[in-house]
């Protein structure tokens, strides 16, 4: 049989070919056109009535690969996620056979329901395999698969060598969930790839631009910031943190925020206020870091001061402090000199203030590189199609700096080389959202005032608030400290600062009149020949396909994208391209790309070691799925429960799982442990035993959230109205340690807020409620089994039913994103959020239009009228 | 620790058999006294408690059956307090799972005697409080509530909330927000779009995604 392969470079053909050969598990460098590879592999067994699945991919890897078959392969793509295909409509194309992309919840589903004829799949093609974790989605699709089918295929593709390092055995933890044994690992040193792709090298041209000495200085404060950050995590948090080679380098490298967060996730619940407030601000302080290169100098500004404002608000808690970094010197200091680049004084005095705007710096390379290139290409013109077109790609890493760029170009002026008219206007834009800004700082200072008169400690805290605590005022205005009360000082600063907007205002639109009649930047005549787009991955080797540019300006920096250049420029060798690279040198820009690449490098060298290593991992026949030994177990178990009313059967115990509870480990694991999970939609409760029994699992974060936002309450008085014995699941994850969030402080009175004296209020409420405490979920299936053994199995259509109102459909679904944000809303409750979900009202913006009288009917009059007041009250009458 | 010679009704009762108990100390915020029970503590109407350390039932597994069975089905709500002072606490605690519910008894753990007697004297205390602070949202000014909301969307965290709301003025036009108006947002990268969008615009409802539960139980 002919089967078309489009494939040109011979290190592709070799991937394919060893793949097509061979289950297994292929790991590649990024940027190396992984989904062209799949894609290939998936139109390799696509031969009439067969049925291939493409597991785990999103949706920029649909629609390429969507693409990539339709029409360089001739085959279709059918895409099953919950608004394309209903579920007969599934079942139906399933039994036609072809190849589906199937979203991991819904491919859960189908399976454990039989919609899916899972003897007949022909084979599973598995992307970002990655993530795989044993108790995760993919991982039980793949169980589910091969337990009823041993021939079938499974190919995973992963292009992130990383993620199988970490932990220890974590590759071959991840190719025991795929039931696979083999590993191709084609790393960008690895001598089919090089061969393939240095043949014709693209021509390369880098340059190092400086930080201003504004951006020196910032970014050295914000370092300083992070550096005494994380020594005061490090004070609370000895015991956890192994950070001895932490240094601040470290602070540059991409992921030491997360690194810390892993640190800790054991002991997350325990981790004190504060030390969860000091993690959030690395994040914070890191996220700066980044945004000194990417934003102008108005937005940068303009974050600081929504930073600061949030800050200052701290938690919805009363007592929380203000971060500690911003009480540093090193910040004041940075918060002066972000404004300085915006706008300054010159002699210090307050009357007089003229306008800035410092320039990012890379914004005059650009232009210079546009023009040297607009001189070249006068010189070649060409319009074969085979060749490069004279179209100039401009490439950044966020759409914010594209939107930016487009300004840019399209404001500046040839002769005065200056920024002003696009920057005057971001400026002026900047004021009008200070005013939103002074009505929010308001509000929050007469919180914090109201906050602390019910303390009944106004004096204290005003006196015994040392001169730093007036310092957070200052960082969001501009005065001069002073020794007044706080809220006065924050009104002083807003006087301040409309006497200053309008001094600045008149200059900038001086400024503009001056100039408008400048001649515009000539290389923009043809504005058609400049794109300017955001790395996307997989979708760039499309874009690049398309627009086959001789000219590529990389703006920020992405290794990712060199190499997928690289792949460019080998398929299409007589296609002329010069790529300009621009990036910050001695700047996070340029150590984060630095870092990335080494990272890279070292992580295919530790997997090649690791594979060689690798004990063999023995699959297939062995497994044991249904071993005699539990099965035997388990017949035993049903006569000492007496056996009443379960005889002895081959039939496994049942459970009915609400399709919500599929983002969790435990169904899966449940699953593992010989129960026949049966996905329904549950109105009330989690988790279905028996008749009697029903579960509502909460994690510990779910717990302390729905015990204060009223759900959990409303949930157990559900279950209690349905079921002889409602059962809260309190769950913790497997890493966790298995210990209650600290009360407050023993030493004090009973705290209101606790999450214990929460569950108090509940237990006295519903007397009958049991809890189970479990320490993680394989805990908890032991439990269910416990439980389960005296009872009889479930009905799924009695338990899908329960609290249904007529007309009412148990094969609709909820989506979570939504209803969380609806459930969210003033003035919806439990008892009246299902009439909004089942009216005719589709979604939240739909919800934001819908009138008065429509609210009343749905949640009744007072609460309709209050929420539509709500949608539309506007900040600024707020007061 | 106060003792209290007259029988009130505002003191915790407790069983003789607990003289010694390393949480009585810790119990400071209500008066307890020592009384004639069945159960370890009676801490209101109708409102009990039994006590067991792990430690304790690892060398004595037998004790805590014979203490349920002499409790009979006595008191409307039964606590079950156990202490977890032992590092392999798994197979006992799913021991004592199936235990409580089927006795009819509300499983609490606690970690450290303070914590066992911070729920002892919690129970008093709220013997007579109505529970409205876990009934209802709790009452909020605008700002709080806005950002309640905006925040219940999974990567939004509150700086973000603060800069929709100041950027679209009001919570109608922060969630009318379109795609363009949203990637210029100081702080907001392309998942957080993405994920807003997702709950802005995503139908509540998606119909018919699951096959009917009436023909699987026919299949069964």
């Amino acid at each position: 049989m002919d089967i078309p392969i489009h494939l040109t470079l011979s290190y592709q053909k070799k991937i394919f070919n060893e793949v097509i050969n061979e289950d297994g598990l292929c790991v590649m460098a990024p940027g190396l056109s992984l989904l062209q590879i799949a894609a290939n592999v998936l139109a390799y067994f696509a031969v009439p009535r067969s049925l291939v699945l493409l597991v785990g991919a999103n949706s920029n890897d649909n629609e390429l690969m969507q693409r990539e078959l339709e029409e360089e392969l001739g085959k279709t793509l059918q895409i099953v996620n919950t608004e394309t295909m209903s579920v007969d409509k599934r079942e139906k194309a399933y039994q036609d056979g072809g190849i589906f992309s199937v979203t991991s919840r819904i491919l859960v589903m189908d399976l454990l329901t039989h919609i899916i004829p899972t003897e007949n799949i022909t084979g599973l093609v598995l992307l970002h395999a990655d993530r795989i974790v044993s108790t995760g989605t993919e991982a039980f699709i793949i169980r589910l698969y091969r337990e009823k089918n041993k021939t079938g295929f499974i190919k995973a593709f992963s292009d992130d060598p990383e993620r199988f390092l970490m932990g220890i055995n974590a590759l071959s933890n991840a190719l025991r969930c795929m039931f696979l044994r083999h590993v191709f690992i084609y790393p960008r040193f690895h001598v089919d790839v090089t061969e393939s792709l240095e043949k014709t090298p693209a021509d390369v041209i880098e340059l190092n631009v400086d930080f201003t000495d504004s951006q020196k200085s910032i970014q050295s404060c914000l370092l300083s910031c992070i550096e005494a950050t994380v020594r005061e995590l490090r004070r609370y948090n000895s015991a956890y943190l192994d950070m001895e080679e932490w240094n601040i380098d470290s602070a540059l490298h991409r992921s030491f925020d997360v690194t810390i967060r892993r640190q800790l996730d054991p002991v997350w619940h325990r981790v004190s206020p504060k030390s969860k407030q000091l993690v959030g601000d690395l994040s914070t302080l890191k996220f700066l870091l980044n945004a000194l290169i990417s934003y102008d100098c108005v937005s940068f500004l303009k974050i600081l001061d929504t930073i600061i404002l949030s800050v200052r608000t701290g938690g919805f808690s009363s007592n929380a402090q203000p971060s500690p970094w911003l009480m540093l010197d090193s910040a004041n200091t940075m918060i002066r000199i972000a404004r300085d680049r915006v706008y300054r004084s010159p002699t210090g005095s307050m009357d007089e203030y003229y306008p800035v705007l410092e320039e990012q710096p890379k914004w005059s390379v650009l232009r210079d590189v546009l023009e040297e290139i607009s001189h070249e290409n006068i010189l070649h013109e060409s319009n074969d199609p085979e060749f490069s077109t004279n179209s100039i790609l401009i490439m950044c890493s966020e759409e914010r700096t594209c939107l930016q760029l487009r300004d840019y170009l399209s404001t500046i002026h040839y002769d005065t080389k200056e920024s002003f008219k696009m920057m005057n206007s971001r400026l002026m834009d900047y004021f009008h959202w200070r005013e939103q800004y002074r009505n929010m700082s308001n509000s929050i200072s007469k919180i914090e005032r109201n906050s602390k008169e019910k303390q009944n400690t106004p004096e204290t805290s005003r006196k015994g608030a040392p001169a730093s605590k007036r310092r957070r005022v200052r960082g969001g205005g501009i005065a001069a400290s002073r020794s007044t009360t706080e809220s006065n000082l924050a009104q002083d600063n807003f006087s301040k600062d409309i006497r200053l907007e309008k001094l600045l205002l008149s200059q900038i639109s001086k400024s503009t009149y001056t100039q408008e009649e400048n001649e515009s930047f000539e290389v923009l005549s043809d504005t058609n020949s400049i794109y300017i787009y955001t790395y996307n991955y997989e979708m760039d080797t499309l874009l690049l396909n398309s627009l086959r540019p001789r000219f590529i300006i990389m703006f920020d920096s992405d290794p990712d994208f060199i190499r997928r250049i690289e792949v460019y420029k080998a398929t299409y060798p007589q296609r002329a391209t010069r790529v300009y690279f621009i990036y910050y040198g001695g700047s996070v820009e340029e150590q984060k790309y630095l870092y990335t690449v080494r990272r890279e490098k070292d992580s295919f060298s530790k997997l090649i070691r690791e594979r060689s290593n690798m004990a063999v991992v023995l699959t297939g026949e062995n497994e044991r799925f249904e071993g005699q030994e539990t099965k035997f177990l388990r017949n035993v178990n049903t006569r000492i429960a007496g056996g009443g009313h379960v005889s002895v059967t081959n039939e496994k115990p049942r459970i009915v799982v609400d399709l919500r509870e599929f983002r969790s480990s435990l169904p899966s694991i449940l699953h593992g442990n010989n129960f026949s999970v049966i996905p329904c939609q549950l109105l009330v409760g989690d988790y279905v035993l028996s008749p009697n029994i029903c579960v509502e699992r909460k994690s510990i974060r779910d717990l302390i959230q729905s015990l204060s936002s009223g759900r959990l309450y409303s949930q157990c008085e559900a279950m209690l109205e349905h079921y002889e014995v409602p059962v809260l699941l309190i769950e913790f994850e497997q890493n966790q340690t298995f210990t209650s969030p600290p009360f407050s402080d023993l030493s004090t009175e009973i705290g209101k807020s606790d999450v214990q004296s929460k569950l108090v209020l509940l237990t006295i409420a519903f007397p009958k409620l049991r809890i189970l405490w479990s320490s993680s979920a394989y805990a908890t299936s032991l439990m269910f089994q416990d439980l389960k053994s005296l009872e009889k199995e479930p009905d799924p259509a009695v338990a899908a039913s329960i609290g249904l109102e007529a007309g009412q459909d148990s094969t609709n679904t909820y989506n979570q994103a939504p209803v969380d944000l609806l459930m969210g809303l003033p003035y919806i409750s439990m008892k009246n959020y299902k009439n909004v979900i089942y009216s005719d009202v589709i979604n939240i913006q739909d919800a934001c239009e819908v009138d008065e009288r429509k609210w009343s009917e749905l949640i009744g009059p007072e609460a309709g009228r209050s929420l539509y007041t709500f949608f539309r009250k506007k900040l600024k009458d707020y007061e | 620790p106060q003792k209290v010679s007259r029988v009130t009704t505002h003191a915790i009762l407790v069983n003789f058999r607990q003289k010694g108990n390393p949480l009585l100390p810790h119990v400071r915020n209500v008066p307890w006294e020592y009384a004639e029970i069945v159960p370890d503590f009676v801490m209101g109407n109708g409102i009990c408690s039994l006590f067991l350390s792990l430690k304790y039932h690892h060398l004595h597994p037998e004790y805590i059956y014979g203490r349920i069975s002499r409790l009979g089905k006595a008191y409307n709500l039964r606590i079950m307090l156990v202490l977890v002072d032992v590092d392999n606490h798994q197979a006992s605690i799913q021991e004592l799972v199936k235990t409580s519910i089927v006795n009819q008894f509300t499983l609490v753990l606690a970690w450290s005697s303070e914590e066992a007697a911070r729920y002892l004297e919690t129970y008093k205390a709220y013997e007579h409080v109505t529970p409205t602070s876990i009934m209802e949202k709790p009452s909020m000014d605008y700002l709080t509530q806005v950002q309640t909301c905006l925040t219940s969307v999974r990567g939004i965290n509150k700086s973000d909330s603060l800069t929709l709301l100041s950027q679209f003025g009001s919570l109608k036009g922060a969630l009318s927000a379109s795609r363009e108006e949203l990637e210029q947002l100081e702080g907001w990268g392309p998942t957080k779009v993405n994920r807003f969008l997702e709950a802005v615009q995503q139908p509540f409802m998606s119909r018919s995604v699951i096959k009917n539960p009436e023909s699987i139980s026919k299949e069964i």
